[in-house]
């Protein structure tokens, strides 16, 4: 068990954003201001989150509590192993990610808009990381929710708008459902809703209530995590502009229903507990079917962000199996999942957006010859398939190979065969691209037109984060070691 | 076993950054100056070959050391290490690597692409120095991998509708192996706990057999995709006539011969040869390979196509190597090794002549060779005396292997399958000494004799395609007549049969 | 520093490659080059002559050099020191001789470099110390010798080479596996015995067997003699005569080897058979039916070069026939009668018969010809050749005071002293065979002599010169050497054949005691002589060589259709294994061509499921029908495409001679074109297609999209025609780049796209022609009143099909009879109802959770 020390890191990093959000809103419609706020409230968020890894690494969790309306029920925040892993990616990654939304979001209107709400949604999801209890998750999962939808129609157009409100209809909803599950736990458990003791919901609880409340909690936030059959609503969100895009699919949003997963499984019911009932086997098979299924849907797709979108779904269901094997290697797998997807998605979408600002092409088949006008672009973009087909020393294969070895040890050895063929699946939609994209004869010889430096450097930075996740990912501080310190702590080991 | 202090040191390291360095370097290929763009890129494959060198020596002095990089997992290193059998290896690729890039310069001179071909090809580079020092079951695959997937655009090069199709093909079977092999590796390491190469594998006696059995059977399928042990071998005849000729030499001199190096190390370092002998898997590995070996060559025997030809040349010899690797026993495993090395040599040569004959007189087929001796006689008497070192006609390095390996098998208590051995290499007869005679004494075709320069001293080819060929059959026969030497490829086989194989 | 005996040994071996070197680099055929050969030959002889005198006390001397996997071992003995003489002399007289013979070759120097590279070969094999070193020498040997037999480059020495290349390879691997079985059982190192083990007897079999059969096919023993006579008769005289008169010597040698390294009983072990005298007596067999076989086979043939040939395997089978003897005598003091007449029966064999190929080389090289039916009545213009060839024909057929008269005593006794069984008294069956394969040389060699050089003059032959001074040189040389040692037999048998007779273990007291002229064996020789005249006699009166003998009796045929057999399996094997790897590439193609179909489909089916959903305004009807029409086209294109490619691809396997990377291009530019082209139609076609529409909105789009695929299927043939027409052009050599652009214009001419739609529409498009003003003829094939579904269960099945078509994409179309217009609105219908019911769903579910909630408390 980690050692609680009292510390007011853990609120400042989501208030950070929060208060750059609302500097952005007052002053946003100036642009020297907006890109000053953002990035400056980028780096010192970071530099918070980064600050509290060292002691995360050595078993501290940094705990700050300040309001409680009824007895169990407030808000606080504790910096633990896990929280620290989703923390520090989406922390890092907006940094990287504002760059990139102000280089592409250049001449676009409303961005005070914008980039007030892309700091709110920052905020919220650094918030929910390290929230201490299933309430302040909750409400800051709702709060991640409704940000982000200003982002999503950030465009307008009525597609956008479709768009919107189908994503509000689903993420709501999944909200109601999650709403009722924390209240039937504080029901349950007798007022408690602290995560850090292993589960919250007692062992004597009847295995049919167990159920529901299972059920409830991974569907509700199962909906965020776009588990197949209730993945609608992330394609369909595609319209939004790539940095959201790369934010939502890869960071924020669908990390924020995984991590509400994990903490389900390890916060809320404990290992233990449901290691006796059946409830995680059927959470596992609904995850490898949504993992073959959306590469399958990846692989019928034109349109480069809604292959994005399929693959998606697809990788996020690795955290669900992973979490559901209730085996170390696999829970390891499933937390530096959060990390390594998040990586390698936004490493693609970067690379796409690039392509869509730079050469207004959005369709796959459109793309002959890319590779050799923006080679450096394609590069990364290519790093990052190789990664996501598990090519050992890239971030996806500390995943891959977590999980096979995870799914040996359970005794589940079509864990393994689902890796291989998600593998295979990854690179039967990968490579055609890369393939289209360097070596597909082309008449004439496109004259090199790389993005423009703020679209480019970005999406470059990703891709050698990509190489470092695989290579030197067990660093002290690195996803990998954090996951080992979280999954040690939930396994009681 | 020393562990080097310093793993900056390490030439080993050297010998794998360098390509890549030299990969880096080439992505600026059109901005290198023209003169001196060979030189720098040249650099990297020959400076490897001398690390390699200077790693060989230091195995024969009997040092071996490891250096660990990075740790990828827990109790999981990017590690490097040098052994004999490695150290082979490593020699093997650097210096045919430093012959086909001189080759390629000549090869490539006109293709518009040749910096992409540059790059992907040191990439491979590294990717096959890695294999060769590799010190665990995860370095090994991650550089494995690094090659295998790199080497689809250097068949995909050309761009013709045949190489899509052969690479696309190529890229499905290697994406297949790869996850076997993933599948493999994750299976082994869940068993034992441990991703180091282990004299006598690092499966323990307590393994439950069938967690044994499915770790050999995925890692060895999946290694025999690349070593094109049948019924896994369909790409190997079609990428080998679609990918530029210094890369077919490559492929088939060292990278299929990579995926054979894979199945010795995890035949006698990860599953270990009790484990297979106890459940019987060494003897199926070897009648697999026994059919390999004899039915490809049968099949070379109709083919037209000169590269399509040694292709299935290259899938029966590469069965030999399986073969010898699978009686585990250090005699056949010491053929086993040296054929490695003398297949490279021998074949790498026999793929630089078909490419020279394919490009500069748009030779491609057996049936248009007539005759073509006249026009290019030092190109077809390297390939004439290749030809007779594969078939394995004394003293050049063909023989070598086939009398260590059959001494090996005797010895090994398997001499059924000399007949194998003995069959393959009078079925290599059949099918490469016609494409000899018919360059000698074949009628030339009046088309062909209207569109070729005449015959002159100088007139064959550019020398960088020329030097790299007479070098090669220089090599084929000095791999034969002082195979006798201390240092000799043979001698570091022993080494490295007798560290695999001899602590049973 | 290698003491002057062991350089002289390695000179015996090193100077003949030295002097092929030096004349490979002289080249020409100037007489610095002709020097050289000579030079180099006889300096060979030179050295093999200057070891006589120091070299009698110090055998065995051996010398070792690193190579290849250890080291090479050359052992100089007595025994091998007389070969070593032998070779280097014959190969001397061989040289001289065949500079004037190859005078007018372009090849000579060639020739020259092969003789030498191979003498020195052959020293290797004569020298060797060891298995491994005497297998190399006698690999090398062997191959080099394939230049001599392929030398003339004609057709016929071109299959002879092929044949000889066949079975030098083949003994090459037996002898392989022979030499490695010897190693494993524990032997090799050197020449000597190998000590029997019993566990090994059976691998000692073996190894024995592969050996004696890997020997035996160079030293043409029978059933595997095959390549001789062809090889023989093909190559050049002086390759002839080394062929015949060494080379082949050196099989026997080696089968000679193997029965002293692995036959040999050893002391106190008792085995069922005797090893040494099962061995002996095949070999005995073997070489009697060869002796009888070669003589018979010789007296049918028309060319003196083949009737030589045969003659020399005949020889060879007297030489394999003693070894068999001494073999199966093993204990006996008479065996050494057996081995002595063998290895002296090597000695003179090799003189005579290389005397008398080369006569038959200057008889060629004058008269023009070997045939012995153009051939006749030399003796006038070719007397010195006869007078070599009559001294040669005395040698080998035995006769008193010639060197064959000796061997064949020798051999004589041996037999006799291994005859099994007596019949008519002192004669028997071994021993008859041995004086009728006697009576036959007899005959054989003067048919040949009388053929051609007695009798008429044949005309065309008058003005034949005789040999040259130089080819002469070599034959006299030759012949002056078989009359040394006939007249003084007893100082070579003494001297040399004794001592390693001895050396091989045998005792020698026989020998010793050996009288040569005794009644008992000048009686045989005319006995010999008397067959021979009588067999001529007859032979002149039924003339053999007219005989028909089956060709199933030839082993030659059976050579021939095993090879094309062979070649059958590996075409069969080939098309088995290709078929494995095309289905695989088809395999290959075809998932990845449906699955970009599929993303075809599914994204159609998307927009139009939006466009129909989501907007759901009636005026979007006329713009699902245009996509339909475009998405129907652009299939056909496709297609097309895949079409006119698998064609060109097709027509391009079959075509036999297709320059390389054109194929590729060539099927590239059929797919350039054929795209452009199909393009073009498909642009038309939407144009005609969507005024067609327009004047018919409601009822049409069946109709028009039959009408546009079979209008497709016309073009696709049109198309597939003339790449056709191309592929055929190209298969005759044609540039068929410049016609691809004609194809492109007459494709777009002939496409009678309204034509075919007019044949494929109702009569009311026909009258008014598919540009015409909007028909006014309303369908009768309309959809009844409602169309919505009535049932519940067709709503039930919508859904179904939208759920499975949303997760398969492979089927677009719900319901193929159903009306377009009702199946929108259903979609329509569905996708809102689907929309809905989610969050009802969710709602519903929220209910019962709650519901169970409060129960549960």
């Amino acid at each position: 068990m980690p050692v609680e020390v009292w510390d007011i890191r853990p609120a400042l990093a989501p208030m950070v954003s929060f208060v750059c959000a609302l500097l952005v809103f007052i002053g946003g419609s100036r642009a020297g201001w907006r890109r000053f706020w953002s990035m400056s409230a980028a780096l010192l968020k970071f530099i918070i989150v980064a600050s509290m890894l060292p002691g995360t690494v050595g078993g501290v969790a940094y705990t700050f509590r300040f309001a409680e309306f009824a007895p169990g029920i407030g808000i606080g925040f504790r910096a633990d192993a896990l929280g620290m892993a989703f923390a520090t990616v989406s922390s890092l990654l907006w940094v990287v990610a504002t760059v990139y939304s102000i280089g592409y979001m250049k001449g676009e209107r409303s961005l005070g808009r914008f980039f007030g709400f892309f700091a709110l949604c920052v905020s919220a999801t650094v918030a929910l990381a390290l929230a201490e209890n299933l309430l302040t998750l909750f409400i800051f999962y709702e709060v991640l929710t409704i940000s982000a939808y200003p982002l999503v129609v950030h465009d307008e157009t009525p597609e956008a708008l479709r768009a919107g409100r189908t994503y509000f209809t689903y993420t709501l909803t999944g909200g109601g459902v999650i709403l009722l599950g924390i209240a039937m736990t504080y029901v349950v458990s007798d007022g408690v809703l602290a995560f850090g003791h292993n589960g919250i919901v007692p062992p004597d609880t009847t295995p049919a209530v167990l159920a529901i409340l299972f059920v409830m909690l991974t569907l509700g936030f199962g909906v965020k995590a776009a588990i197949m059959p209730l993945h609608g609503w992330l394609p369909r969100a595609m319209v939004a502009p790539t940095p959201v895009s790369a934010l939502l699919h890869a960071v924020a949003v669908v990390k924020a229903g995984a991590f509400g997963v994990v903490r389900t499984v390890h916060d809320v019911f404990g290992v233990e507990l449901l290691r006796q009932t059946w409830l995680p086997d059927a959470l596992a098979y609904l995850a490898a079917f949504t993992i073959i299924a959306a590469s399958v849907m990846a692989l019928l797709q034109d349109n480069l962000k809604r292959r994005l979108a399929y693959s998606t779904v697809s990788q996020l269901s690795y955290v669900l199996l992973g979490i559901a094997l209730l085996n170390p290697w696999a829970a390891v797998a499933a937390v530096v999942h959060i990390a390594n997807q998040a990586v390698q998605k936004v490493t693609m979408f970067f690379a796409a957006g690039a392509i869509q600002r730079t050469t207004g092409k959005t369709n796959i088949s459109e793309m002959s010859g890319i590779g050799r006008r923006m080679p450096a672009t394609m590069g990364a973009f290519g790093v990052a398939a190789l990664g996501f087909t598990g090519m050992p020393l890239l971030a996806g294969f500390i995943s891959k190979w977590h999980m096979s070895v995870g799914g040996f040890d359970s005794g589940m050895w079509w864990v393994a065969l689902v890796m291989a063929a998600s593998a295979l699946l990854n690179a039967a939609y990968w490579f055609p691209m890369l393939y289209l994209a360097f070596f597909k004869p082309v008449s004439e010889e496109p004259t090199l037109g790389e993005a423009r430096p703020s679209l480019l450097y970005p999406t470059l930075v990703c891709a050698v984060l990509v190489i470092l996740l695989g290579l030197v990912s067990d660093l002290p501080g690195m996803p990998l070691s954090i996951a080992r310190t979280a999954v040690a702590q939930a396994f009681g080991m | 076993m020393s562990v080097h202090s310093n793993s900056l040191l390490s030439p080993a390291l050297w010998a794998v950054l360098l390509p890549l360095a030299a990969a880096c370097l080439s992505l600026l290929y059109g901005r290198l100056p023209r003169r001196g763009r060979f030189l720098l890129l040249g650099t990297a494959p020959v400076a490897s070959a001398l690390f390699a060198a200077i790693l060989v020596r230091g195995v024969l002095a009997g040092s071996s050391h490891e250096i660990r990089l990075v740790r990828l997992m827990p109790d999981v290193y990017l590690s490097l290490r040098v052994d004999a059998a490695g150290a082979l290896f490593g020699l093997s690729v650097a210096v045919l690597w430093s012959f086909i890039f001189v080759f390629s310069v000549g090869y490539l001179r006109d293709d518009r692409y040749a910096g992409r071909y540059h790059t992907f090809s040191m990439l491979c580079l590294a990717g096959l120095m890695g294999v060769a020092y590799a010190g665990d079951l995860i370095t090994f695959l991650a550089f494995y991998e690094l090659f295998s997937i790199m080497s689809y655009a250097l068949i995909v090069h050309e761009g013709t509708s045949s190489a899509i199709a052969a690479a696309r093909k190529y890229i499905v079977y290697i994406a297949a192996g790869g996850s076997l092999l993933v599948m493999g590796g994750a299976l082994a390491f869940s068993a034992s706990g441990a991703a180091d190469f282990a004299a006598g594998g690092v499966l323990g006696p307590g393994t439950p057999p069938t967690t044994a059995t499915g770790a050999a059977l995925l890692l060895i399928a999946g290694f025999g995709v690349k070593a094109a042990l049948f019924p896994l071998h369909g790409w190997v005849a079609d990428a080998h006539p679609a990918a530029p000729a210094p890369f077919s030499a490559a492929l088939s001199g060292v990278m299929v011969a990579a995926g054979t190096f894979g199945i010795v190390r995890v035949v006698y370092e990860v599953v270990g040869a009790r484990w297979l002998a106890v459940l019987a898997i060494d003897r199926g590995l070897a009648a697999v390979a026994a059919f390999t070996a004899i039915s490809a060559a049968v099949v070379a025997i109709k083919q037209d196509d000169l590269k399509r030809r040694l292709a299935y040349s290259t899938v029966s010899q590469m069965a030999y190597i399986t073969l010898g690797a699978s009686l585990l026993a250090p005699g056949p495993l010491t053929g086993a090794l040296v054929h490695i090395t003398n297949h490279a040599s021998m074949k790498g040569c026999l793929f630089l002549c078909a490419g020279l004959l394919a490009r500069n007189a748009g030779i491609t087929r057996v049936s248009q060779m007539g005759g073509i001796a006249r026009r290019f006689p030092v190109t077809m008497a390297a390939f004439t005396l290749s030809a007779l070192a594969l078939i394995g006609i004394p003293p050049l390095a063909g023989f070598v292997s086939k009398w260590v390996l059959g001494y090996g098998m005797l010895d090994a208590g398997a001499g059924g399958y000399l007949v194998v051995l003995l069959g393959g290499a009078a079925l290599a007869a059949v099918y490469l000494l016609p494409v000899v005679r018919i360059a000698y004494l074949g009628e030339p075709s009046e088309e062909r004799e209207g569109s070729l320069a005449p015959a002159r001293p100088g007139n064959e080819a550019a020398p960088s395609m020329l030097a790299p060929i007479v070098a090669l059959t220089a090599i084929t026969a000095l791999l034969g007549i002082a195979a006798f030497a201390d240092g000799s490829a043979l001698s570091l086989a022993r080494l490295a049969a007798e560290s695999l194989a001899g602590s049973r | 520093m290698p003491s002057p005996m062991t350089a002289l040994v390695l000179a015996l071996v090193g100077l003949p490659f030295a002097g092929a070197a030096l004349v490979g680099v002289v080249g020409g055929a100037g007489r610095q080059r002709d020097a050289l050969v000579v030079a180099a030959s006889s300096a060979t002889l030179v050295a093999a002559v200057a070891l006589v005198p120091v070299a009698s006390g110090v055998y065995p001397l051996h010398v070792s050099v690193p190579f290849l996997l250890a080291e090479a071992t050359l052992t100089l003995d007595l025994f091998a020191h007389l070969l070593t003489v032998v070779v280097a002399f014959v190969w001397t007289c061989c040289a001289v001789h065949s500079l004037d013979y190859l005078r007018d070759d372009d090849d000579s120097s060639r020739f020259h470099v092969t003789a030498l590279a191979t003498l020195g070969a052959t020293m290797g094999v004569v020298l060797a110390g060891d298995l491994v070193t005497l297998f190399l020498a006698f690999e090398l040997m062997g191959l080099l010798a394939y230049l001599f037999v392929v030398h003339k480059r004609t057709g016929k020495a071109e299959r002879a080479a092929a044949k000889y290349l066949v079975l030098t390879i083949a003994s090459g691997f037996l002898l392989l596996a022979g030499v490695l079985l010897t190693f494993h059982i524990g032997g090799g190192d050197s020449l000597a015995p190998v000590p029997f083990q019993e566990d090994t007897s059976a691998l000692r079999w073996l190894a024995a067997a592969l050996l004696v059969l890997g020997f035996g096919v160079k030293a043409g023993m029978l059933p595997v003699h095959i390549w001789l006579p062809d090889a023989h008769s093909v190559a050049p005289s002086p390759a002839s005569a080394l062929l015949s008169g060494v080379l082949i010597k050196t099989g026997a040698y080696g089968i000679l080897r193997t029965l002293y390294m692995l036959l040999v009983p050893a002391e106190g072990i008792d085995l069922s058979v005797d090893p040494s005298a099962a061995a002996g007596l095949v070999l005995l067999v073997v070489g009697l039916t060869g002796a009888i076989a070669g003589v018979a086979i010789a007296l049918a043939q028309d060319d003196m070069k083949r009737m030589l040939a045969y003659s020399s395997i005949s020889q060879i089978g007297f030489v394999i026939a003693g070894l068999g003897a001494a073999a199966y005598l093993t204990g006996d003091r008479s065996a050494a009668y057996g081995l002595s007449g063998s290895l002296y029966h090597i000695v003179n064999h090799a003189l005579y018969k290389a005397a008398l190929f080369l006569g038959a080389g200057a008889v060629l090289k004058n008269a023009g010809t070997t045939e012995l039916r153009r051939l006749g009545g030399l003796w006038r213009s070719m007397p010195k050749t006869l007078t070599v060839m009559v001294v040669a024909t005395a040698g080998i057929t035995g006769l008193p005071l010639l060197n064959g008269f000796v061997s064949k005593s020798l051999l004589h006794h041996a037999v006799e002293a291994a005859e099994p069984v007596r019949l008519l008294g002192a004669i028997g069956p071994f021993e008859a065979a041995f004086v009728l394969a006697g009576g036959g040389t007899v005959a054989v060699l003067a048919k040949l002599l009388w053929m051609t050089f007695g009798g008429p003059a044949n005309a065309g032959l008058k003005k034949v010169a005789d040999a040259s001074p130089r080819m002469l040189a070599g034959m006299v040389a030759l012949s002056a050497a078989m009359l040394a040692i006939g007249w003084a037999p007893l100082v070579l048998l003494h001297s040399t054949i004794t001592p390693a007779v001895q050396g091989f273990g045998l005792d020698p007291s026989v020998l010793v005691s050996y009288r040569q002229f005794t009644w008992e064996h000048a009686g045989f020789s005319l006995l010999a002589l008397a067959m021979g005249a009588a067999i001529f006699a007859l032979d002149a009166r039924v003339d053999v060589s007219r005989a028909r003998v089956p060709r199933w009796a030839s082993i030659d045929y059976w050579y021939d259709r095993s090879i094309e057999a062979g070649l059958q399996v590996a075409s069969l094997a080939g098309t088995r294994y290709e078929a494995h790897i095309v289905s695989t590439s088809r395999a290959i193609r075809s998932a990845s061509a449906s699955a970009s179909l599929m993303r075809l489909r599914w994204r159609r089916a998307r927009q139009r499921a939006i466009a129909t959903i989501v907007e759901g305004s009636p005026d979007r009807h006329a713009a699902i029908v245009f996509q339909h029409i475009s998405d129907v086209l652009e299939d056909d294109r496709v297609a097309t495409v895949e079409h006119a490619v698998a064609h060109a691809e097709e027509r391009q396997r079959e075509a036999p001679a297709c320059p390389g990377r054109g194929c590729d291009e060539y099927i590239d530019a059929v797919r350039d074109i054929v795209d452009y082209t199909a393009w073009r139609v498909r642009n038309d076609r939407i144009a005609t297609a969507t005024r067609m529409v327009r004047s018919d909105p409601e009822r049409s789009l069946e109709a028009v999209e039959i009408a546009l695929r079979e209008a497709g299927d016309r073009t696709r043939e049109t198309i597939i025609a003339a790449v056709h027409d191309l592929a055929l052009r190209r298969m005759a050599g044609e540039n068929v780049i410049p016609h691809m652009s004609t194809l492109v214009v007459r494709i777009l001419h002939s496409e009678d796209f309204a034509g075919n739609i007019a044949r494929t529409m109702p009569p009311g498009w026909h009258t008014q022609g598919p540009l015409g003003p909007s028909p006014t003829v309303q369908p009768d094939t309309s959809p009844s009143a409602s169309p919505l579904p009535r049932t519940l269960g067709a709503w039930i099945t919508d859904i179904v099909q939208l759920v499975v078509a949303a997760f398969t994409r492979e089927r677009t179309d719900w319901g193929e009879d159903r009306p377009e217009q009702e199946r929108i609105v259903t979609l329509r219908r569905v996708s809102n109802a689907v929309t809905r019911d989610l969050d009802l769903a969710l709602s519903i579910m929220l209910v019962v959770l709650l519901a169970v909630l409060l129960a549960a408390r």
